[in-house]
């Protein structure tokens, strides 16, 4: 389990974050939904250990420790997906070679990782294709393939289905689903979760600064993404 | 005249004429080792400067970019002033040495590698760098990885430092001296015979500056193949 506790920060005189506190179990999934920027990329990118906030405990496996002594544990052990996903030049394949490569995956493990991505995202016909070439949501999918690659502790979504269409939105969040280990904990922020059907353990909205718990179910049922949570 | 100089000019090419090729050595030696000299650490500046964040940065950009332009025979007057007998280096005797030649081309080259390394650096944007790190690439590693991707706009800023020095008259003549044999490269030799009369040996090197020049740029559109150029 991850904790953070007082996330504090501030743009010059507008404060994005106001002690903003949170826990992620592993193998579950957050939703953090909020109006345009209500700051839940900077939330995301605290998170993931890229961005500095102006105050932050982190607290990892039972010691409670500064963001800034976290920060190489939370990138350690986190995978941070932008809203438009980088890719290398090069192909599909050389996409997922690299985050083999850099987490240095070989032999037999390596091989299990890939086909596993190649046949849960189905990349199959793309491998050779440029990755720069693809359209935005095989782009998207290719992000994810090669973050679930690294096997994370912690998968950092930000709005990833925020340019797709209905059809690839749903078949985006169905790989997103089936393709993480029990685990793994997701945390998905997005400003629009319409059309988006899923199942999730817990429900913020971030507005004004402060994380409200909106989640409508019982500890340890799984609530489901519908209409009716959409502000 | 100039149909008559320029069939010496192609002869002396041709024949090659031994004062000719040992003036285009000496050229594309010099030029060659200020280049490869001030190449790694204008590039770690160049990446310093589009990633790290501190007080003054822009400064220092817009500082780089001004320098880029300065005339090589301020270059000349500055290294001249610094190596001459009474100045601060001039215990090292290194006027009229090939020695000051590469360090006056190494101080007109820099800026550039500087200026057009942070532009294409910039290109690349953020988001190359923290997928590298997020995927669990090492500094190191993200580097070389961001490296990969920028390269074709850091060869256009090799070509273009390249180009500047080893068409440059100003540094060459004031440190170098214009000795035969040691200190005589292209664009003194030029100015040299063409001051003479001697417009054949001008025009026979004038075909080697374009020649290099036409090199570099074919190398350039053979190194990019078909993808797009970054910067």
């Amino acid at each position: 389990m991850i904790r953070f506790v007082e996330i504090y920060k501030r743009y010059g005189r507008q404060e994005i974050l106001s002690d903003v506190s949170l826990e992620i179990h592993p193998g579950e999934f957050t939703l953090i939904t909020g109006a345009n920027g209500s700051g839940k990329t900077t939330l995301l990118r605290i998170i993931a250990g890229l961005d500095r906030p102006d105050r932050a405990g982190v607290m990892l496996v039972g010691e409670m420790r500064s963001w800034r002594k976290s920060r190489k544990a939370l990138r350690k052990r986190s995978v941070y997906l932008h809203q438009r996903p980088y890719l290398f030049s090069g192909t599909v394949l050389d996409n997922l070679r690299f985050a083999l490569s850099v987490n240095r995956i070989k032999g037999r493990d390596r091989r299990r990782r890939l086909e596993r991505a190649i046949d849960n995202f189905f990349l199959d016909s793309l491998l050779d294709r440029e990755a720069r070439s693809l359209s935005g949501g095989e782009q998207q999918r290719l992000a994810l393939a090669r973050a679930c690659l690294t096997e994370p502790e912690l998968l950092l979504l930000d709005e990833p289905t925020a340019n797709m269409d209905a059809a690839s939105r749903a078949q985006f969040m169905s790989m997103l689903i089936q393709s993480g280990n029990r685990n793994q904990a997701i945390v998905l922020v997005s400003h629009d979760i319409v059309g988006l059907d899923f199942r999730y353990d817990h429900h913020f909205d971030l507005d004004d600064g402060r994380l409200l718990d909106v989640t409508r179910t019982k500890p340890g049922e799984r609530s489901r993404v519908s209409l009716t949570l959409v502000k | 005249m100039i149909a008559e100089a320029t069939a010496d000019a192609m002869q002396l090419l041709l024949t090659g004429d031994p004062a000719l090729w040992e003036i285009i050595m000496i050229s594309l030696s010099v030029s060659g080792r200020a280049l490869f000299l001030c190449l790694p650490a204008g590039i770690a500046l160049a990446f310093l400067l589009s990633y790290l964040e501190f007080p003054g940065r822009r400064l220092v950009v817009v500082m780089f970019q001004t320098l880029m332009s300065i005339p090589a025979v301020v270059i000349g007057l500055t290294v001249y002033l610094l190596l001459s007998r009474h100045g601060p280096f001039g215990d090292l005797k290194l006027l009229f040495s090939q020695t000051a030649m590469v360090v006056g081309q190494m101080m007109l080259s820099f800026p550039i590698i500087v200026a057009l390394g942070y532009a294409a650096f910039q290109a690349a944007g953020r988001r190359g760098w923290e997928t590298a790190r997020t995927l669990g690439a090492g500094r190191i590693r993200a580097f070389f990885a961001l490296l990969h991707e920028v390269r074709f706009g850091l060869f256009v800023a090799f070509a273009a430092a390249f180009g500047r020095i080893i068409s440059e008259v100003g540094v060459s003549m004031m440190v170098g001296g214009n000795i035969l044999g040691y200190t005589r490269n292209i664009p003194t030799a030029i100015a040299l015979e063409s001051s003479k009369g001697e417009f054949a040996q001008g025009i026979a090197l004038g075909f080697v500056l374009m020649l290099i020049a036409l090199v570099l740029n074919m190398s350039l559109h053979f190194f990019q193949g078909r993808e797009p150029v970054i910067v």
